[in-house]
């Protein structure tokens, strides 16, 4: 913690002479300070997972690249100032499935391609959490008793028509449950299923995980393709039976227009950080799994989400009445 | 358990944390003693610090300046006869005096020593109330929870206003505008008129700034000129450290201030102005001579300053416990934790015990080092009340677009603090309280959001909130807030007429 | 103060209903049976007006009567500051931070009744590249920097 104050003050004055050397920089992709926009607030995962990119990233580049929160609206603050900022590659979004959701849900009258996107950095992983003393011990008899007694259990998630809620969505269309899902918000989702309001929830594993290891939460199944390596013994739902498949991605975008040079320059920084050690140490603790993708393959990633997104919504109702409210 | 302590008390022990402590501690007393600057304004000073610093570093200057801040107000308080926060306003009432007998040295000494007891004594509080009470809040849901804070919102409204019209309106225009934005549940843009800048609503702590600095600024103005009335103060003071004597005769003061201080600081909105006059008065009564009182008595000192201090213990109880402020001071530290993704509330004793108590160690090392510096540095730190504010002013100024800006690197929140400002100003010409619409910025969110849960749980059955005991003490005693300070305020308008 | 209640009575009315009707242009979307986006304003809505009324009313009948009023808040110099203050805000995202505040500090450490030159010139160049440098470099968090900086 010391460290944190005395790196400030090596910041301020090296960055200080640095800026008067600056005119004697290379005229070439990046010049100058690059911007990351981190549309979540300070301290989060989405946060710190960014911070050490950018960090990784301005090693890489040779100048800083400074993340910036621009938290709000489920990402939609963000995603804006990045789809309005200058198409020259100094204004870059860490992105997230939030992209599809608040899209989706009409929350923003753009789609989820208003963006160019450099690249996939991470995906975790959702998992479907019971509290430690619950009567289940797999999701099997969870899927009986919702079975025989349909919209009573209720089912906690971050807020109607987050990734959260779909993910509840599709994995009570496997099961072929009815229930009751209670949008409690990212702050009270643990809080509710610890009391016993909610039976049960959709989180992202690094939102749980510290219940996990403090022996409050049980996990059932995650709703990913494999298993994570972090929780090596929770079985995935496809395994158990149930075809739901859920998967948190993170990665870069920039304004539609962007120079391909200068995304074939971020995408190659962003690779390299995303490989550094310091990067895979935060992904062993918290349960991502860093595997970049290029841009080509993240685009068809997208449109495959996206269309999932769509279909749940809709099978939901979430997008049959007004799409957009503003 | 242990090992949880272990790790709070290391945190709060590091270095960074307890250099932290230090500098809010003396912060807080500069603050404090010179008038027209209150705790609020030395916050708005380090807020955009905060966001830099790691939480437990933030956490532990914060509290230092609370802590610091309580007693400097009594310092210009007891020197001046100006009560440098409202809450000290109680200690100038036998504080002065003393100082026109020629001791200022002993009403001094006496005020450091009983806020340290209130102040310990609280924080002892703290840590036994906390964990028990965070326990208890673990089992409440959403109908508990909404009328938690719909009765955190009436007591706030019932302390704060001479008129409970105004109490109220000034909570629900502040729900009003923490309706702006985003809906909690789902995201559904309302009142943003198409701007994005709108679209992730006000943050209270750019109101914060506006409320608070900017009537505060415009006040100085008023008086600006020569301070002429800073020079008044005493160049010798004498003895410091109190005498046996004195300690023997501000024993049961002290006690009866720590209590009834800790006791109201724990209620939301009550806070220090009440507590200090509450225990001022019980002093007077349990005093064999209550006639000294008012003419320079120690006990009169020693009684309301233990309470200030002690309510600073007390209101981190609700704050850590459950999430809800009782006063600007502990909502800038639940926007502190907020800002690094550590929500207070019960669950932060469960997912984050080491920093749970942590702050709570803190808070006892705030209580510590102030003692240690106003003792030591008591002197030199009363010059600073004639510190010029023809610098300090416009300094805070732009401290104040500094903080507005960066804490969402938003242009569009500077002039949202320049809005509250206006606003400030209009409800002080109104006379109506700015705490309750602040706090209803800040629990507004919870509010609605605990509503809707609640009856998305109960299929829009309204029921939940009479079946659940917790949820129904909750209203009745938000009830019986609201009937006490219609009554109460009948009774003081009759009286004037 | 009756005069003042029956002024901001008259406001906050005017405010509640307009922020009344535009409660009611509110979409309503959400999940069958549960309250949506527009449900908690409608209460807000309601509280807002029926309070304000209520003022309006106590003001109309005197009730805050012969209390005497306090002094207006804003002093003339007070105004002046806070035109200065918002003239300062309107020209922040063109000027940038550092050009613009050199000049608001100096005026308003003029306000506040400085009278050494010097000083004022000092101070008003010192603070703001000060902050300037420290959050830049520091704490890496970019100030608005205008036009040219």
């Amino acid at each position: 913690m010391t460290g944190r104050v005395a790196m400030i003050a090596r910041n301020t004055v090296f960055g200080f002479l640095l800026t008067l050397l600056a005119p004697l920089a290379l005229a070439q992709f990046p010049e100058r300070p690059i911007e990351l926009v981190i549309p979540f607030d300070a301290g989060g995962g989405a946060d710190i997972e960014g911070r050490l990119l950018a960090e990784g990233m301005s090693r890489v580049l040779g100048v800083p690249v400074v993340s910036v929160n621009k938290p709000g609206a489920g990402g939609a603050v963000a995603y804006t100032y990045v789809k309005n900022a200058r198409p020259d590659g100094y204004t870059v979004s860490w992105n997230s499935t939030s992209l599809l959701t608040m899209s989706n849900l009409g929350n923003v009258d753009f789609e989820y391609d208003a963006l160019d996107h450099v690249g996939r950095v991470e995906f975790q992983p959702m998992v479907f959490a019971v509290p430690a003393n619950a009567r289940w011990d797999d999701l099997a008899s969870f899927a009986a008793e919702c079975a025989a007694a349909p919209n009573t259990l209720k089912i906690a998630n971050s807020g109607t028509g987050s990734a959260t809620h779909l993910g509840a969505l599709s994995l009570m269309s496997a099961l072929g449950c009815e229930v009751v899902h209670l949008p409690a918000g990212t702050r009270r989702r643990n809080a509710t299923v610890l009391s016993g309001e909610a039976d049960a929830m959709l989180a992202p594993l690094t939102g749980a995980i510290n219940l996990v290891k403090a022996r409050r939460f049980r996990l059932l199944a995650t709703l990913s393709s494999e298993r994570n390596a972090v929780i090596p013994d929770v079985p995935t739902a496809t395994e158990l039976g149930y075809d739901a498949v859920f998967e948190l991605f993170r990665g870069l975008s920039v304004p539609n227009g962007t120079p391909e040079a200068v995304k074939i320059v971020l995408a190659d920084a962003m690779t390299q950080a995303a490989g550094s050690e310091a990067f895979m140490k935060l992904a062993r603790q918290v349960g991502f799994t860093v595997d970049t993708m290029p841009a080509a393959a993240f685009d068809a990633l997208m449109s495959a989400e996206d269309a999932k997104v769509k279909a749940i919504m809709v099978g939901a109702g979430l997008m049959s009445s007004g799409t957009v409210g503003r | 358990m242990g090992e949880v302590l272990l790790q709070g008390f290391g945190q709060a022990a590091a270095p960074s944390s307890l250099l932290a402590t230090a500098i809010g501690s003396v912060l807080g007393i500069v603050v404090g003693m010179i008038p027209g600057m209150t705790i609020s304004t030395g916050i708005i000073i380090v807020l955009p610090l905060t966001f830099v610093l790691d939480p437990s570093v933030s956490i532990a200057l914060l509290l230092g300046l609370y802590v610091g801040g309580m007693l400097g107000g009594s310092f210009a308080a007891i020197m001046l006869n100006i009560p440098g926060t409202p809450s000290a306003a109680a200690t100038a009432i036998d504080g002065h005096p003393m100082v026109a007998r020629g001791e200022a040295g002993r009403a001094l000494g006496v005020a450091v020593l009983a806020s340290f007891i209130g102040g310990l004594f609280s924080a002892l509080c703290l840590f036994l109330i906390a964990p028990r009470l965070a326990d208890i809040a673990l089992g409440f849901r959403a109908p508990d929870l909404f009328s938690l804070v719909l009765l955190g919102l009436t007591v706030i409204c019932s302390f704060a206003a001479k008129s409970w019209i105004k109490g109220l309106l000034s909570a629900l225009i502040g729900l009003a505008i923490v309706s702006i934005g985003q809906d909690p549940v789902m995201g559904t843009a309302r009142f943003t008129f198409g701007s994005a800048d709108l679209l992730s609503g006000i943050n209270f702590l750019t109101a914060l700034i506006g409320l608070f600095a900017i009537p505060q600024l415009i006040d100085n103005l008023g008086r600006a000129g020569p301070d002429a009335h800073m020079s008044v103060a005493p160049t010798s003071f004498g003895r410091l450290i109190p005498t046996w004597a004195d300690i023997r005769r501000i024993r049961v003061p002290v006690a009866i201030g720590s209590v009834v201080g800790t006791f109201l600081g724990i209620l939301p909105g009550a806070g220090g102005p009440i507590a200090a006059f509450l225990s001022y008065d019980y002093a007077r009564k349990a005093s064999k001579e209550p006639e000294t009182f008012g003419h320079g008595a120690v006990e009169g000192v020693a009684a309301p300053e233990s309470a200030n201090n002690a309510v600073t213990g007390g209101a981190l109880v609700p704050m850590m416990t459950l999430g809800i402020p009782g006063d600007p001071v502990t909502a800038i530290l639940v926007g502190a934790l907020l800002i690094h993704g550590l929500a207070p509330g019960p669950l932060l004793f469960i997912e984050r015990p080491d920093f749970a108590y942590g702050v709570i160690f803190s808070f006892f090392w705030a209580n510590i080092f102030n003692l240690i510096i106003a003792l030591a540095g008591l002197r030199m730190l009363v010059k600073l009340i004639a510190m010029p504010k023809t610098i300090l002013m416009p300094a805070i100024a732009i401290l104040c677009v500094v903080g507005a800006y960066s804490l969402r690197n938003s242009v569009f929140d500077i002039y949202v603090m320049l809005f509250f400002g206006l606003l400030g100003l209009g409800m002080r010409w109104l006379e109506m309280p700015v705490v309750p619409l602040l706090l209803a910025l800040v629990l507004g969110r919870q509010l609605e959001e605990n509503l809707r849960v609640a009856l998305t749980g109960s299929q829009g059955d309204i029921s939940v909130f009479f079946t659940s005991p917790f949820s129904v003490l909750f209203l009745s005693l938000a009830a019986v807030s609201v009937v006490w300070s219609i009554v109460s305020s009948r009774r003081s308008a009759k009286g004037a007429r | 103060m009756a005069r003042r209640n029956i002024i901001a009575g008259c406001v906050l009315l005017i405010c509640s209903l307009a922020y009344g009707f535009l409660t009611i242009q509110l979409p309503d979307r959400g999940l069958p049976n549960t309250p949506g986006p527009a449900f908690f304003p409608w209460l807000i809505a309601g509280g807002l007006t029926l309070l304000s009324a209520t003022l309006l009313v106590k003001g109309l009948r005197g009730v805050h009567g012969p209390g005497q009023a306090a002094p207006s808040p804003v002093s003339s110099r007070g105004w002046l500051a806070l035109g200065v203050f918002a003239v300062y805000l309107l020209l922040l995202p063109t000027l940038g931070f550092v050009t613009a505040s050199i000049p608001f500090f100096a005026v308003l450490t003029l306000l506040y009744g400085q009278q050494n030159r010097l000083l004022v010139v000092l101070t008003a160049v010192a603070v703001p590249v000060l902050l300037f440098v420290v959050f830049r470099y520091g704490f890496q968090m970019l100030l608005p920097r205008g036009v040219w900086l």
